[in-house]
């Protein structure tokens, strides 16, 4: 079996193919560095506060992999729960945004609306006056960061120690297809057989659909995201303000972590533009004037998937034996151990994991798209 | 931030563009398969390397143009107007 | 020495002769000099040390002389204004100056904390992922975030601010330098525009101080002649004190400029960001001295050689008394003799090099400077600040030392070679490559926009950097993240052997300073440690910014009430002055209600509702999109938008339509009616005016460019002042204008054009609040002139003023469709009761397939249906049928008490809704539960009789 795609949700599928279903011969192809990609350029927001009951039963569990991943890999994610607090900036979007929180509570999963007193309470330094006033909010209590590195890494060293085979610096340059069936791919190393061809790949999705002769309804976009100079702490939640297009957290370093809309054009430069990164900022010294001191450290981009419904495609494709985990958009990270997991039961048994069912590309076709834009939205 | 060169106007700054997706979609008819009509809905091609695509000059003239452009270095190949064929191009790697 | 602090010399310098400066670090009450930075003015006062390492808490000293700094970053001012993380080498001393160090408890120069030096085995890089695991990590989080952080946030908002410029140039040098100069005079032919930009407060870079001589005559004079003529050349711009920070796609630069300290105190800005946009751009950066590498390499007294050489040249600043020179290539020779002319005592100069060219050795003989070849750096001592140097002869290959000198120091100036600063270049998305030879980088290839400016040094030959003895642990690569040369090694064991992999393990390269002074020697490590050539590894990717760059200046003046614009109605004041609660709806700030004094929300939305119900209400309905379609197909046009059939529309007759996204779900609705044959008027919902207006223009130029038409919107132009109420027309009648209003000449959904007090008029009879309504179109201006007369007209009747919350309660209560509310991004005209409307359409719309879609015809889709309860329902409370397996069957749209009745009612999509009508559902919100029975809306005069009277 091959992973192609040495991300987060390539290695753990290598991880869980290896170790839940003994899978000896499984290989994870990366064209460049394991976490060179999404996984090591997202802002680390990990949460599982959505609206459908079948995303929530998805993410959740995520979630619930990510409170004991620590453990099962043995090597320390640092998931920090802290709380996410998402902030309605009008009476409409309150309406909206209790719509949402009721849901999740519906969907078994924790969220409790906030009144802006609480919010100063959570967030000292947060402005409730701005240009959009914050007139409420709802945090999911479970919600939090954690370190992509380390998830990366625990699932690279979970996967090698039970068996798989990492190989970085091999890009696939195509596949050896005959009666529609996979048989192999070839590599800038060399051709390597296989049954069964796991696509795990982001931002490459299209360009490895089109070498095995289909199209995908997805547009590869830079997000950007941005780091301060590290400070002390200054901010215990994540906060998202999906009106005004910012997160904002505080990373255990110190750091001050700001993430915000993708930029909206085509682009495999995993570079963002000027005009977003402005705008992101100015939404940030909304919320917190006072972080106008603080200086931007470092700043970068990574290459989203993003599909028509912000919900991933996962499962099968047109071509036997071939499997396809990709639209993670804006979202990837927090789906990495429950993403890998569903696609590792999914390629053993040719059929998608039930938590996945509906995540299949022929969704598009009968129009059955899980459109999660609110919850979605901004943050990851 | 992308220069853009608006076929009417010349060469503005992006923020006064809005971008409109895919160039040279065609709209199926009424008698499409349900197949065919999500793939005119959702598919792309979403190319590495040159995208035809649409452009409108938003806080400028109020025109839509086509625009070849490479989505790795966003070099701007081609502008051409709004259903005007796909222009010859050298090949850009 | 002098009085002007212990370490200042007299005689050397260009702030020779500069007026003393009070200022005040931890606490201490010092002198430094006008002209100084904090870093010189520390030095000269022979503070050595200035901060405490990130992990091992090991104390530190100035080490640089520019935005290279690792060690001695401060915390600057205090309260609102403080700034944390300033580089003390780049800060300007200025009267009142406080600075104060964040680190070292109980205080820096004496720190507890440095226990962690001792124990420094237990912590090597990336000892977090192997531990903290049990029982969780928010165990030790608290702790460990505490000890990282670095500096404190203000306590308050930016008092000061900050100004973006936008410029256009055709060449952009950046560099002030020798290089940078000689660029920009051949780039300023008179026409060109030519902008120079340099981070120091004058050109000239070290020619300026550094005592070397160009075409003849000093250094110093010859920038200033060049500087001068540079500036009489027309279309040429400089700017000091601006750095440039990030190059962005495509051919445009950013620069980040620093006011000086005492014009932003007079209320100019603190600093300006400029957005260059450039056709050409030299880069002519200077370089960045790298450190030699070993053990305990880190002491306070350690200084890069040709900061030592500007501290002295520039500042007048020895970096010591007792100097030893290390270095493995050319430059450091220079420095070596400078100090020694100065009056210091220059121990001996170390180079790494077998072969030194014989140029540098009769200088250093010249100046009575033992020479060591074939040496370097094996070890230093001195508990809180150098005192020894030990240094090793290296062996014939390199890898080990054969004998080792000690000397007795409290100085050791280092240099390991020059890398050249190409971070826009390679930004721009320039191509690197590592000299194993020289140590440093050099651009691989030419860059179309851009280039590196003539004269800029060539890397030169230079010898070993790291050391090849001793400790491992002890050999610092990263200053402030605390990385040493074990933990890069410890990287590679691990598995994580790419130069990426290396650092986001380590951590080398990933503070503030960004790898300035380490990028080099964790490529030497690394290569080292792999047995490969350093000039294979590649490199990490350069990131912007340069240096780091102030928020608030990247924001500049999108700040507070300045972030996004609102939109008024044309009555905007009038609702203000009138207790209009103000709120916004989108762009637009609207009335949601007009409280009375004493009167709680709930209390005056409920007033106003029964006031229109009971007499008549006026509102505010400017916002409302209007948009017209002029041309001979414009009705053909419009029809393909609307779920309705419009071609059987009647001049004067108003249909109410829907309007679809080509996904099949609903986008808008709103009203149209036909002006003329050639003239289509529509109305779009207030928020989605703008964006129905670009819908229309991109089908008309995108798809049917054939079809003879033109859009104009017209949102703006017209005032809507909308009269509702039993006793509209009563009202309405006695006011002068040509239309009958009688509801023979003028039903129920349709609309009269004629003059009303004079103005122009569009009325329209269309009701959102299920009474006779009248929405009076005036142009703008004249909209307050008529609110005011029906105000008046109105008062014996009752009339009052209502809000967007009333208005919402009594659409309710009809049941009206509320865009945005009731519908959401998946909701399809069936789901609300329109399906048959859209299918009975033969003629193609935006849309239309879409509704054939096998998900868009299941049954048991969410529909809206009406609820009523004994309990107050809320809005966004979901609701499940009975028996239902599901996690949830639908949620409230819309919810508020009837006015007449007070009786809770609400709108919902419920899963297959019209199937349970007559059922009760349970209504979940929160942690509460109730019940409610489903019912078909509307909840008030379901025959229309009021709206049609």
């Amino acid at each position: 079996m091959i992973v192609i795609g040495g991300g987060g949700h390539g290695l753990a599928t290598a991880y869980y193919l290896a170790k839940k279903h003994h899978v000896r011969d499984v290989a994870v192809l990366e064209r460049g560095w394991i976490g060179g990609g999404n996984s090591g350029r997202n802002t680390q927001v990990t949460r599982s506060n959505y609206f459908y009951p079948v995303s929530s039963s998805f993410y959740d569990h995520s979630l619930t992999l990510y409170e004991g991943l620590s453990r099962e890999l043995n090597f320390n994610v640092m998931l920090s729960q802290r709380g996410l607090v998402s902030l309605a900036h009008s009476e409409h979007e309150l309406e909206i945004m209790r719509r949402w929180a009721n849901a999740i509570r519906m969907n078994g999963v924790d969220s409790e609306m906030l009144t802006p007193a609480q919010i100063k309470k959570l967030a000292p330094r947060i402005n409730l006056r701005s240009r959009y006033p914050v007139v409420g909010g709802f945090i999911q209590p479970r919600a939090g960061i954690s370190r992509h590195d380390a998830v990366v890494w625990g699932f690279a060293r979970g996967a090698s120690a039970h068996g798989a085979d990492i190989i970085q610096g091999c890009e696939v340059l195509g596949f050896d297809i005959t009666g529609n069936r996979v048989r192999g791919v070839r590599t800038s190393r060399g051709a390597i057989a296989a049954d069964r061809v796991v696509m795990s790949v982001a931002g490459h999705s299209s360009v490895l659909a089109g070498m095995a002769g289909f199209s995908l309804p997805i547009t590869t976009m830079a997000l950007q995201a941005m780091v301060t100079e590290p400070l002390k702490p200054l901010l215990d939640v994540v906060m998202i303000s999906a009106t005004i297009h910012a997160y904002v957290s505080q990373s255990d370093r110190g750091e001050i972590v700001i993430g915000g809309g993708a930029d909206v054009y085509n682009s495999y430069a995993q570079r963002g533009a000027l005009p977003t990164m402005r705008s992101t900022l100015a939404a940030v010294l909304q919320l917190f004037p006072s972080f106008s001191r603080l200086r931007l450290m470092r700043q970068w981009a990574g290459m989203v998937d993003v599909t028509p419904d912000t919900t991933p495609i996962m499962g099968l494709t047109p071509v036997e034996g071939l499997y396809i985990n990709c639209g993670w958009g804006t979202g990837g990270y927090k789906a990495i151990p429950a993403g890998g997991e569903t696609m590792a039961y999914t390629v053993i048994h040719n059929r998608p994991h039930p938590l996945i069912e509906r995540f299949g590309m022929e969704r598009f076709a009968r129009g059955a798209l899980i459109d999660e834009g609110a919850a979605a939205g901004v943050a990851h | 931030m992308l220069q853009i060169p608006c076929p009417y106007c010349g060469v503005r700054d992006e923020p006064e563009f809005t971008f409109g997706g895919p160039a040279h979609v065609t709209r199926p008819p009424l008698s499409s398969s349900d197949a065919e009509w999500a793939s005119y809905l959702f598919d792309r091609t979403n190319p590495k390397g040159v995208h035809h695509e649409r452009w409108l000059h938003a806080y400028g003239c109020g025109r839509w143009f086509n625009v070849a452009r490479n989505t790795i270095s966003h070099e701007i190949l081609a502008v051409y107007r709004m259903g005007v064929q796909k222009p010859e191009l050298e090949s850009h790697e | 020495m002098s009085e002007r602090g212990p370490f200042r010399l007299s005689g050397s310098g260009v702030l020779d002769r500069a007026p003393p400066i009070c200022f005040c670090f931890n606490g201490r009450r010092l002198q430094g000099l006008a002209g100084d930075t904090l870093a010189s003015a520390l030095l000269a006062n022979g503070v050595r040390i200035v901060g405490r390492s990130f992990k091992y808490h090991r104390p530190r000293g100035v080490f640089s002389c520019g935005v290279e700094e690792p060690n001695a970053l401060v915390q600057l001012g205090s309260g609102a204004r403080t700034i944390p993380s300033s580089r003390s080498t780049l800060v300007e001393l200025h009267e009142g100056l406080e600075a104060f160090v964040p680190s070292g408890w109980p205080r820096l120069g004496f720190d507890l904390l440095r226990v962690l030096d001792f124990t420094a085995p237990l912590w090597p890089a990336g000892f977090y992922n192997k531990t903290f695991i049990w029982p969780s990590w928010h165990a030790y989080e608290g702790f460990v975030r505490r000890m990282a952080g670095f500096g404190n946030a203000p306590d308050g908002p930016d008092p000061d601010r900050y100004d973006t410029r936008n410029v256009h140039c055709d060449v952009l040098v950046v560099g002030g330098g020798v290089a940078g100069l000689m660029a920009a005079i051949g780039a300023a032919d008179g026409v060109s525009r030519v902008i120079l930009v340099d981070q120091g407060l004058r050109l000239g870079g070290r020619a300026a101080w550094d005592g070397s001589v160009i075409d003849g005559i000093p250094g110093t004079l010859w920038a200033r002649i060049t500087s001068e003529r540079l500036a009489r050349i027309p279309n040429v711009q400089i700017l000091t004190r601006t750095v440039a920070v990030s190059y962005h796609d495509r051919n445009v630069v950013a620069l980040l400029e620093t006011l000086p300290f005492e014009e932003a105190r007079r209320g100019a800005p603190r600093e300006r960001y400029w957005i260059v946009r450039a056709n050409r751009i030299v880069l002519a950066a200077g370089a960045i001295e790298q450190p030699l590498v070993f053990c305990n390499n880190d002491r306070p007294g350690i200084v890069l050689a040709g900061a030592a050489h500007e501290y002295l040249r520039r500042y007048a600043v020895g970096v010591g008394r007792r100097v030893v020179v290390a270095t493995n290539n050319d430059s450091a020779y220079k420095v070596a003799r400078a100090l020694k002319e100065a009056g210091i005592q220059v121990l001996a100069l170390t180079d790494s090099r077998r072969d030194v060219p014989q140029a540098c050795v009769d200088e250093l003989h010249a100046a009575s400077i033992p020479l060591l070849s074939r040496s370097i750096p094996v070890d230093t001592g001195g508990f809180s600040a150098l005192s020894s140097v030990a240094v090793g002869r290296l062996s014939g290959d390199g890898n080990t030392v054969e004998s080792v000198r000690q000397f007795s120091c409290d100085a050791l100036a280092i240099s390991g070679g020059w890398n050249p600063s190409l971070h826009l270049y390679a930004q721009a998305g320039g191509h690197l490559t590592y000299s194993d030879r020289c140590g440093v980088f050099a651009p691989v290839e030419d860059h179309p926009v851009v280039t590196l400016a003539e004269g800029s040094a060539s890397p030169q030959t230079a010898g070993p950097r790291v050391s090849p003895a001793g400790n491992r642990r002890r050999q610092w690569v990263d200053f402030r993240h605390d990385v040493t040369v074990a933990d890069i090694e410890l990287s590679l064991r691990e598995n994580f052997s790419s130069v990426e992999h290396v650092k986001r393990y380590t951590t080398t390269g990933m503070s503030v300073d960004q790898g300035k002074t380490s990028h080099c020697a964790t490529l030497d490590v690394i290569g080292r440690a792999r047995g490969v050539k350093s000039s294979a590894l590649g490199y990490t990717t350069l990131r912007p910014p340069f240096v780091p760059v102030t928020l608030g200046a990247i924001v500049g003046r999108s700040v507070g009430e300045r972030f996004a614009p609102s939109r008024r109605l044309p009555m905007h004041d009038w609702h203000a002055a009138n207790g209009g609660v103000m709120e916004d709806f989108g762009e637009w700030k609207r009335p949601a209600v007009y409280l009375r004094d004493g009167e709680t929300r709930h209390d005056g939305v409920m007033r106003e509702a029964r006031s229109v119900r009971s007499a008549a209400g006026l509102f505010d309905g400017s916002s409302l999109g209007k948009i017209e379609v002029h041309g001979p197909d414009a009705l053909e046009f419009v029809n393909r938008f609307y779920i309705n059939n419009l071609k059987t529309l009647i001049p004067g007759r108003v249909r109410y339509g829907l309007m679809l996204r080509e996904s099949g779900v609903l986008f808008d609705d709103g009203t149209i009616v036909l002006l003329a044959p050639d003239r289509v008027l529509l109305t779009t919902t207030s928020g989605n005016a703008g964006r129905v207006a670009s819908w229309l223009e991109e089908w008309h130029q995108c798809e049917w460019p054939h079809l003879r038409i033109a859009v104009v919107p017209v949102t703006d132009q017209w005032a809507v002042v909308s009269l509702a109420g039993p006793r509209a027309r009563d009202i309405l009648s006695t006011l002068d204008s040509n239309i009958d209003y009688s509801n023979v000449a003028f039903p129920h959904l349709t609309m009269r054009e004629g003059r009303l007090l004079g103005h122009p008029a569009r009325v329209y009879r269309v009701s959102f609040t299920g009474e006779l309504t009248y929405e009076i179109c005036v142009p703008a201006e004249a909209g307050q002139a008529v609110w005011d007369r029906l105000l008046s007209a109105g008062k014996p009747h009752g009339l009052q003023p209502f809000g967007i919350d009333a208005l919402m309660l009594m659409r309710l209560e009809k049941g009206f469709l509320h865009i945005g509310s009731d519908t959401d991004g998946t909701t399809v005209p069936d789901d609300v009761g329109w399906g048959k409307v859209a299918s009975n359409k033969i003629a193609d719309f935006i849309g239309k397939r879409s509704l054939m879609l096998p998900e868009h015809v299941r049954s048991d889709r969410f529909q809206l249906i009406g609820l009523v309860s004994t309990e107050d329902i809320v809005v966004g409370s979901h609701l499940r049928t009975s028996g239902s397996k599901e996690a949830t069957d639908g949620w409230v749209t819309s919810a508020g008490r009837s006015v007449l009745t007070a009786e809770p009612i609400a709108l919902a999509m419920l899963r297959a809704g019209r199937q349970h009508v007559g059922s009760h559902v349970s209504v979940h919100d929160m942690d509460r539960v109730t019940s409610a029975k489903v019912v078909n809306p509307p909840f008030l005069d379901p025959a229309g009789e009021r709206m049609n009277a």
